[in-house]
């Protein structure tokens, strides 16, 4: 992004091919038409363009560029005056990550889908943008303007919610397995 | 720090944080399982999500988008925040410095200086936080955007400075009748377009959200309050909110109106 806002044009195609399909998976997860999903993230590149100059080049993109993204979620939202939509099935072109996992694992992960969707919108926040964009909880704690400490708050009433809602309604060995399944790959903090 | 402290914690909401608690929860098995569940259910969770999909054609559309950035317009919508809000300031100070150097209140002299000050200080701090927060647009971290209370405070700000007015007032000075409203609504209503053209210009979203609109018209009622304020000796309460303090609301609910038309023509 220094370069960028530099002068060097080149360095926007980088800054593209980093972000859009990061962009486009938080924009699919409520939207799921991918037409306004594109829409939406081709806007969040052109205000990136404009805003260029408030970009503190010290400071980490992710976390600026997702509090762009995410406000121009909610203001399309607020235009279509509809609430936040959740698909359960796959977009067409879009495979799910675990496409390949057996039927049980698959309804333990819309159930998953199921009770999030349910989630008090600065909860679900939070862990999605922990979880699933994969911002520390630093960086979610700049995108939504509380401290780390509140966002670690909400996350953790999130997650109590969660198994709430969850209770006797899902395969825990399926959840078991999807959660062991992560521990190989990745390891957050929570 | 011990295990009751962290399950204390945990109990009632708080999860517990720190180097105390980092360091205790490496070496405590007990307490270590109590933040893995939630973190085996957060893994669980990223893994029923939607893999990273291709952005397709996209870089060409948004390449088009940045190619058509031209232009003068696009000149001013690129200057940093900071610019464009110190701009739209000067632009209200100029305003306020001309009323008060060839326009001033006839009762100046004799109005107590505390209140003249307290309330334009009032007055400018809001605006110049209302257009901190206007131009910034999607920058706006997503709880400050969401607050609710802000945008009816900024509105209703100005009612306040009309309930302070009357005790900087000597007795025997300043209009104390309604003295016209509707000139000085017209006029201060009128005097900030200039406030609101530039807005409109340096404004980078193409659509402007109802809130921002309304943001728009609160900050053009509390730069017209603070022309007014200097131009002003009217004391009257009613002749204050019918005169003054409403420009905001009216500006708010003429821009509404305006998008809404425009959006449905288009």
């Amino acid at each position: 992004m220094g370069a960028y806002v530099a002068g060097d044009a080149a360095a926007f195609r980088v800054l593209f091919e980093r972000y859009a399909p990061l962009l486009m998976r938080a924009m699919l997860r409520e939207l799921y038409v991918r037409e306004e999903a594109s829409d939406l993230v081709q806007q969040t590149f052109l205000q990136l363009h404009r805003a260029r100059l408030d970009f503190d080049v010290t400071q980490k993109l992710k976390p600026w560029v997702f509090t762009i993204a995410m406000n121009l979620k909610r203001e399309y939202f607020r235009r279509k005056k509809r609430r936040p939509e959740r698909s359960l099935d796959a977009e067409p072109g879009v495979e799910p990550a675990v496409g390949t996992l057996g039927a049980d694992r698959v309804e333990a992960r819309r159930t998953l889908a199921r009770v999030l969707a349910d989630l008090p919108a600065d909860q679900r926040e939070v862990i999605e943008l922990h979880w699933f964009d994969e911002l520390e909880f630093p960086e979610v704690a700049q995108v939504v303007g509380a401290s780390v400490s509140a966002v670690k708050v909400r996350a953790h009433r999130g997650y109590v919610r969660l198994r709430q809602a969850l209770g006797d309604g899902v395969d825990w060995p399926a959840l078991e397995a999807l959660g062991e399944r992560g521990n190989q790959g990745k390891a957050r903090s929570i | 720090m011990e295990c009751a402290e962290i399950r204390s914690g945990f109990a009632s909401g708080r999860v517990p944080d720190g180097p105390a608690v980092s360091a205790h929860v490496q070496a405590c098995p007990h307490c270590r399982v109590l933040f893995e569940s939630d973190a085996r259910l957060g893994r669980a969770l990223a893994l029923g999500q939607l893999a990273a999909p291709e952005p397709g054609q996209l870089f060409e559309a948004v390449s088009r988008d940045l190619q058509a950035e031209t232009g003068p317009r696009a000149r001013l919508r690129s200057l940093a925040t900071s610019t464009r809000v110190m701009a739209l300031l000067v632009l209200a100070v100029t305003l306020t410095a001309y009323q008060l150097l060839a326009n001033r209140r006839p009762d100046f002299a004799s109005y107590s200086p505390g209140v003249f000050w307290g309330i334009a200080t009032l007055l400018f701090a809001a605006l110049a936080a209302g257009a901190w927060k206007l131009l910034r647009g999607p920058l706006t971290p997503l709880d400050s955007s969401r607050a609710g209370w802000v945008l009816p405070l900024w509105l209703a700000l100005p009612a306040l400075a009309a309930l302070l007015a009357p005790l900087g007032a000597q007795a025997g000075e300043g209009v104390t009748g309604w003295g016209g409203p509707f000139a000085c609504f017209g006029y201060g209503a009128a005097l900030v377009i200039p406030l609101l053209l530039w807005w409109w210009l340096s404004e980078r979203r193409d659509s402007v959200p109802l809130a921002g609109l309304v943001a728009a018209g609160a900050v053009a009622g509390l730069a017209a309050n603070l022309v007014l304020h200097a131009h002003c000796p009217s004391v009257h309460l009613g002749h204050l909110l019918l005169g003054h303090a409403s420009i905001g609301v009216a500006w708010a609910v003429g821009l509404g109106l305006l998008s809404g038309r425009l959006q449905r023509s288009r």
